[in-house]
């Protein structure tokens, strides 16, 4: 026991570990055993050993410090007025956000960023906000407001959840529901093979070609772009299913971040349906609140005037659509090429589609395109994706000017990628490639599935044995397939450093 | 109904996975530590000796010579880079499955100070272990990096990404259990000889110092063996190595003296090897040349200094022993059949299992090493020689057989 103590007390968590499906699995076992009031301290608890051992005492301190400030400024909130209210509402915002600045911008102060520190800030904001509009009164019970703000799910990667979505959770009492666990169980290993299988293959030709963007030109570099695509997304979606498999498991329904969000057919959708938690967070409290301003409905005021009620309307929201990408983009790591990749160029790619879209419509009636064409909607899903891909340039290259100069890199004409030894000079042979193209349709074709529906839950009405094999094999395919171990030493999941 | 329908779903996928698993975990595991422990898991007597130690253990003993000659059971636990922590862990992980009468602590490496164990090496030591209590002991001591100890417990998370090397053989290994025929030795055919003579210290050249790690554990080892009423003799292999080695090795003598324990350093044992035909590598290991004379001098201190009995006409015994020996036999004979040069086959027909018949080329002229090897079979009876009426093409041709049945094995020519 001392032995196995000795070993746990070395270990930093990650969710892609067996220690993390060992821990998952103590927790929900205990949290079942528990009686209604004491599974909400069962997840307090379970959310401090979690944040130890994923953050260490430092990250634990920083995250105590933030959710404790804002659980007594919302008591105050709620039981003061006027300038007390006030100050007990800016005074935990103001701490909050520079624990996130100051620890998250490094080139403010070099100080190592709390793990988490960028999603549970969200999450803790959330809370003071709602409290400040009145949406709710604080919650005194300190057990409640704990196991919400540090909900250890959520932590790693998000989903940024709102209080009342959490406490809707313990309206009614929790019992154990075999489809709640074996779903749970379902989707954390659906999690697993996205991470494991697909996204850290696809991490080795992405670095590759971003690592020596001058030798691997041309093609390589759209090749690797697309390719960063597709390991972003398996990497985030999938910790998505382990965090929702978690929960799902505990009987909790937490809110989702992606819903396929490669069959977008227009920026606006895509963003629907990307990191969804992220973006309805900074349109409720930062873009609607900003639109409500005096300057703002001025300025609409002014469009309309000048361009018509329909125009007008659009180009009045366009400021708040700049800043709000502005801030998302800043959001993930106060440089320049994350505002541009991950803000401002989808910005702009939403105002040129609501410029374009009259006279396209009018293009479309008379060339007698609808747009629930079979090869239309192919190509506006295609055409959003190499949208998303061109930000992603940004995103993923070490900075600015060496995403500007990938992109005329592309013009040099290299075709080597498309050469006998092309594709496999970028790090993979051809078992893994075999591997990770295989992987990849499995992904699609399920993806193609969810547009009608649940797949577990269509898999759930066929019998016990297809059930059985199809788990099966996809644990297998992780077990034998994934990239973890001291071969691959697996990365850790790249949202968890935002 | 639903109840039952949850129960077969949940045990269906358990057993799909679970079987997956362990058909991926054979596949891909390394098989080097199942070859040599296999056997030792299987075996339900106990041993008379087990052998601890290092690569020179594994090498220099051979417990189907010992069974053969004197009918003492036992097994060659020793494997490379063991330090003599590693070897008290063996012992402790050894007596979950087996106790012997007698326990031989090889001491190289008692100059050493440092415990930790090449992790690589190491799985081809411990994957065979099941998990247990002790291997968790083990392997925290041994390992000092958290990472490599969840590995050393759980292999598979190193294996599985071995998957694209299945072949055809991986997959059958899966269905059936091998194992080497020789109680945990290893059978390395490989002659060389040392460049320049390999120099040792006087025996009473002692160690200056404070006693090191590996001298504690050879205490520890000592003390574990008298816990559990085995009988605990230390050796030491003649070998070359560090003048720091061999003075630790001279230390020995003192804690041996203290303990009252029998301790032979066969450095010191002259006359026992022959430098120049005797060792794999040039001085460090033994050959099968080699490993054949300790483990004669071995059985003889054996059944001189222990009270062990002679198994040989015991039932308990006699069938496996007999039925592995001769498994053993055709296990070496392949090793006969594929010498490559005229070194190596001299070396392996230094059995008395084999009589030889050589013949040479008029004007043959051997070198020293290989006159050594011709020598020594000539002495001890177990080849004749003669020179051929008429040159052939080949410098020596050699036709080998059994002592017993006189059926011929092989013909070699070089």
């Amino acid at each position: 026991m001392r032995t196995v103590l000795n070993l746990l007390s070395e270990y930093h968590m990650s969710l892609i570990s067996a220690e993390f499906l060992l821990f998952i699995a103590i927790v929900i076992a205990i949290f079942y055993c528990v009686p209604g009031k004491a599974k909400r301290l069962w997840i307090g608890a379970a959310n401090i050993v979690f944040l130890y051992f994923a953050g260490g005492l430092y990250g634990l301190s920083l995250w105590f410090l933030g959710a404790a400030v804002v659980y007594l400024g919302a008591m105050g909130i709620t039981k003061g007025r006027g300038f007390l209210k006030k100050l007990c509402f800016w005074v935990p915002l103001i701490i909050n956000l520079a624990i996130l600045i100051i620890t998250r911008y490094q080139y403010i102060h070099p100080v190592r960023a709390p793990f988490g520190v960028s999603f549970y800030t969200l999450i803790l904001l959330s809370y003071l906000i709602d409290v400040y509009w009145g949406k709710f009164e604080a919650v005194l019970n300190p057990v409640d407001y704990f196991s919400y703000a540090g909900f250890f799910p959520a932590m790693t990667s998000g989903p940024i959840i709102r209080y009342k979505e959490f406490e809707a959770n313990f309206k009614d009492r929790i019992r154990p529901d075999y489809k709640n666990i074996v779903f749970g169980m379902e989707r954390i290993l659906w999690g697993f093979f996205k991470k494991l299988v697909i996204s850290e293959r696809f991490a080795v030709l992405v670095n590759t070609v971003f690592g020596d963007y001058k030798t691997y030109s041309g093609a390589y570099i759209i090749f690797g772009v697309i390719c960063f695509a597709f390991q972003l997304y398996t990497d985030f979606s999938g910790c998505m299913d382990i965090v929702m498999g978690v929960s799902e498991a505990m009987g909790m329904k937490i809110p989702e971040n992606f819903a396929t969000p490669f069959f977008s057919r227009s920026e606006s959708e895509l963003w629907r349906r990307w990191h969804i938690t992220l973006g309805t967070w900074f349109k409720d409290y930062i873009m609607y609140p900003l639109q409500k301003t005096d300057l703002m409905v001025n300025f609409s005021d002014i469009c309309r005037k000048k361009f018509g009620r329909k125009t007008g309307k659009k180009v009045g929201v366009w400021p708040g659509l700049l800043i709000l990408w502005f801030l998302i983009g800043y959001w993930h790591g106060g440089l320049l090429k994350f505002v541009i990749g991950s803000g401002l160029l989808h910005a702009i790619y939403m105002i040129c589609g609501q410029i374009n879209e009259p006279w396209l419509k009018k293009v479309h009636e008379k060339l007698g395109i609808k747009p629930e064409n079979g090869w239309y909607v192919i190509l506006c899903r295609v055409r959003t994706f190499l949208l998303l891909c061109s930000g992603f340039m940004f995103f993923r290259a070490d900075s600015t000017i060496t995403a500007l100069r990938m992109y005329g890199a592309i013009f040099t004409g290299n075709m080597g990628l498309f050469s006998a030894e092309g594709i496999t000079s970028l790090g993979l042979d051809v078992p893994d490639l075999v591997v990770a193209a295989v992987s990849l349709l499995i992904l699609f074709i399920a993806e193609c599935f969810m547009q009608t529906g649940s797949v577990r839950e269509k898999l759930y009405e066929k019998n016990v044995f297809v059930r059985a094999l199809t788990w099966s094999l996809l644990a297998g395919a992780v077990m034998i397939f994934g990239m973890y171990g001291p071969a691959f030493e697996a990365g850790s999941f790249i949202y968890q450093n935002f | 109904m639903k109840i039952v329908k949850r129960i077969i779903a949940c045990g269906l996928a358990g057993l799909m996975i679970f079987g997956i698993y362990m058909v991926s975990l054979r596949a891909t595991r390394v098989e080097y530590a199942h070859l040599k422990y296999e056997q030792f898991f299987k075996d339900k007597t106990d041993y008379d000796v087990m052998f601890f130690g290092a690569s020179h253990t594994q090498n220099g003993l051979y417990p189907m010579q010992l069974w053969k000659d004197y009918g003492i059971t036992s097994y060659n636990m020793g494997g490379p880079d063991s330090s003599l922590p590693t070897s008290y862990y063996m012992l402790k992980l050894a007596l979950k499955y087996h106790k012997p009468k007698v326990a031989v602590l090889d001491v190289i490496m008692a100059d050493k100070n440092d415990i930790s164990w090449d992790y690589s090496v190491a799985h081809h030591y411990l994957d065979a272990f099941p998990l247990s209590e002790t291997k968790i002991e083990a392997v925290d001591f041994l390992f000092p990096d958290t990472k490599k100890k969840l590995e050393m417990l759980f292999p598979y998370y190193v294996y599985h990404g071995g998957w694209k090397d299945i072949d055809k053989e991986a997959i059958e290994g899966v269905f059936k259990e091998n194992h080497w025929p020789t109680f945990g030795a290893e059978y390395e055919s490989l002659i060389q000889t040392p460049p320049e003579p390999l120099q040792f210290v006087s025996q009473d050249a002692g160690y200056d110092g404070d006693e090191t790690t590996g001298h504690q554990y050879i205490r520890k080892f000592v003390e574990l063996c008298r816990e559990n009423d085995i009988e605990p003799m230390l050796m030491f292999f003649p070998c070359g190595c560090e003048e720091s080695a061999q003075r630790a090795a001279n230390e020995v003598y003192r804690i041996a003296g203290e303990m009252e324990i029998p301790y032979v350093n066969l450095i010191y044992e002259e006359g026992l090897i022959n430098q120049t035909i005797d060792y794999t590598d040039g001085g460090g290991h033994l050959n099968p040349s080699g490993a054949r004379k300790v483990t004669e001098w071995m059985g003889s201190f054996l059944t001189s200094n222990f009270q062990l009995q002679d198994h040989r006409d015991d039932d308990n015994y006699s069938e496996l022993w007999n039925a592995t020996y001769s498994n053993y036999l055709e296990f070496i004979e392949n090793y006969l059949q594929e010498s490559t040069d005229l070194m190596t086959a001299l070396m392996n027909m230094y059995n008395d299992e084999y009589y030889s018949y050589i013949e040479v080329n008029p004007g043959f002229e051997a070198d020293e090493a290989e006159q050594m090897l011709i020598d020594q079979l000539l002495n001890e009876n177990l080849a004749e020689i003669k020179e051929a009426d008429t040159p052939g093409e080949n410098r020596i041709k050699i036709r080998v057989t059994e002592v017993e049945s006189g059926k011929e094995i092989c013909t070699l020519a070089f």
